[in-house]
């Protein structure tokens, strides 16, 4: 049973250029998405127990290899990433796209799993979209999953409730964090990582065209990034700890707050 | 004749729970008939379900001018593929220029799939929803780390998902008038299957969204204890940005924000929280908000009533002494 397991580089610092809107990646070192971790986990344990393949499914430019080494070192088998100018400003249609075009090239993939998020834009857009490209069922927000025959049983976590579901493979599925607790690779798996493959495919080798990726690809364009508008005036307290404090209980027991 | 001026209308997801309609659905129906009175074009609602008895028109008391039913038992309960079916079947026959969807998991489940087989823009999360009239274009505008963004999508139709709580619901006017229009579909059961619902049982017995006092601990402050002798002095609750409760240092479920719980106690101390957007909307209709942040042009101090420029853990203790006095 091989499984596909999506994998996303996020800044590990937030900064954004103010004029063009957009991330600033420069200078910043990339890690993987948080919630990533936890969907190659599940991979590994899966894998322990009815075999198969791992591969990361990733797009960004060649620095996320270093990013996909992670997962390798956690115990992945190969990597894919997707890497070409082309791609660049993809919203998630696009990301989704050039994603599931990858994965159907890949033989034999029966589970594809997702973080429920990421850290950066947090859309949880690209985990129903490549299901939908795939044609096949997703499960989100999954907290357990269980593989029997060729079925799924998994367990939502939704606001107020649980909910347990049965699909049939192949299908994809969505992780919670609260799912495992990611293992830290060692520096021997990290070395040994070294020596897996990852693949780097550019549009051409995944026969996409120009206007189905990237900015062109993306029916969404972010127009204006700006600063949220002061919605109350603030007032700012100067002085010593202890004037502030002081002002500040004052003003709070007056209010009738403390 | 442009492509996209074939599609007019605006649309709104009605979400259940059981035989309610979620407070989020009847926030879109606030924004939604704003956007069609500005566009001058009809509201319509989507709502499916089994037996719905009087949603319909209750529907219509909330503004909606048009309500779409769509009855079977298979409807009951959500699941990703029938639902799916039908929303996109109907967006295309009735070509709407705005689709809204409430952010909730079924929102988030629901809308994604079907804008992808729509081909056409999503933007996530929204907090909130402008016209551009002269080009019928909505302008979504979206929490982007410690800014917002403003998303266009040049497809129609334009889908987005809302965040609940930016906006309230509507005034029920029993005397509105509208259409129910029920539609018959041939739905199948779908390949997912439903096998157990149980109710989640929060092993954290305090319930945030209803204290009248939060603390709010974000990265800014190591010394989780100070905030909690804080909290006590003032009768209030622990809460925490994202990164503290990834982190482990306080349960998940007292994060405050976008993915976690929206909040609107009397009183909030955001004590170490510069102010991501992703946060903001979850605290900033509270009612005094007070900010100690070290760094003066740190966002939360944009939606603060008091700001204090320092280290929280230098002012909470000072803080402490002088509530106490």
């Amino acid at each position: 049973m091989n499984i596909v397991v999506c994998v996303k580089q996020v800044p590990e610092e937030i900064r954004i250029n103010k004029t063009k809107g957009t991330l600033i990646r420069d200078g910043i070192k990339g890690v993987i998405n948080p919630c990533d971790k936890n969907a190659i986990e599940l991979a590994i344990t899966l894998k322990e127990k009815h075999g198969g393949k791992i591969t990361l499914v990733s797009m960004g430019p060649k620095d996320v290899e270093n990013t996909l080494t992670h997962g390798l070192a956690m115990g992945a088998d190969q990597a894919v990433l997707v890497c070409d100018r082309v791609c660049a400003g993809a919203d998630t249609l696009a990301t989704a796209f050039a994603l599931a075009t990858v994965i159907k090239k890949l033989d034999n993939v029966q589970l594809v799993l997702c973080g429920k998020e990421t850290a950066d834009s947090g859309t949880q857009h690209v985990g129903p979209q490549i299901a939908h490209y795939l044609g096949i069922p997703q499960v989100t927000y999954v907290v357990t999953l269980l593989i029997e025959d060729s079925k799924i049983l998994a367990k939502r976590q939704l606001k107020d409730e649980y909910e347990t579901v049965e699909t049939g493979l192949p299908a994809l599925v969505t992780v919670v964090k609260g799912i495992n607790e990611p293992r830290m690779p060692t520096y021997l798996n990290i070395y040994e990582a070294s020596k897996k493959d990852t693949h780097k495919w550019c549009a051409e080798d995944l026969g996409l065209k120009e206007d189905e990726v990237g900015i062109q690809g993306s029916p969404t364009r972010i127009t204006k990034v700006f600063a949220p508008e002061a919605k109350r005036e603030c007032k700012m307290l100067r002085g010593s700890i202890e004037d502030i404090s002081g002002s500040l209980a004052n003003d709070l027991k007056s209010k009738g707050l403390a | 004749m442009k492509e996209t001026d074939r599609y007019r209308g605006v649309w709104v997801f009605a979400e259940r729970k059981d035989s309610q309609v979620i407070k989020g659905s009847l926030e879109l129906l606030s924004l939604g008939r704003g956007l069609a009175d500005e566009l001058q074009v009809e509201l319509s609602v989507l709502l499916m379900g089994d037996r719905l008895g009087g949603i319909p028109e209750e529907l219509i008391y909330y503004g909606a001018d048009v309500v779409y039913v769509i009855e079977n038992p298979i409807l009951e309960r959500y699941t990703t593929s029938p639902y799916h079916r039908i929303v996109c079947d109907l967006i295309t026959e009735n070509k709407p220029e705005i689709v809204l969807f409430s952010a909730t998991h079924l929102g988030m489940d629901l809308a994604p799939r079907a804008a992808c087989e729509l081909k056409t823009g999503l933007s996530a999360h929204c907090v909130d929803l402008k016209m551009d009239k002269e080009n019928r274009q909505l302008l979504q505008i979206c929490p982007y780390f410690d800014y917002m963004a403003t998303i266009v999508t040049d497809t129609r139709p334009q889908m987005a998902t809302v965040q609940p709580g930016i906006t309230s619901p509507p005034r029920r006017d029993d005397s509105r008038q509208g259409k129910t229009v029920r539609v018959e579909f041939k739905i199948e059961p779908g390949d997912i299957k439903i096998v157990e619902v149980e109710a989640r049982k929060e092993e954290d017995t305090e319930k945030i969204e209803e204290a009248d006092v939060i603390v709010a601990v974000g990265r800014g402050l190591k010394d989780m204890c100070l905030a909690e002798e804080l909290a006590s002095v003032l009768g209030g609750v622990l809460g925490a940005t994202q990164p503290i409760t990834d982190a482990g240092l306080l349960p998940q479920s007292r994060m405050i924000g976008q993915t976690g719980k929206i909040v609107q106690p009397k009183l909030y101390i955001a004590c170490g929280i510069s102010g991501a957007g992703q946060h903001i909307v979850g605290m900033q209709n509270s009612g005094t908000i007070v900010a100690i942040n070290t760094d003066e042009k740190a966002p939360i101090f944009k939606v603060a009533d008091y700001g204090i420029v320092g280290d929280a853990s230098k002012v909470i203790p000072a803080l402490i002494e002088s509530l106490k006095g």
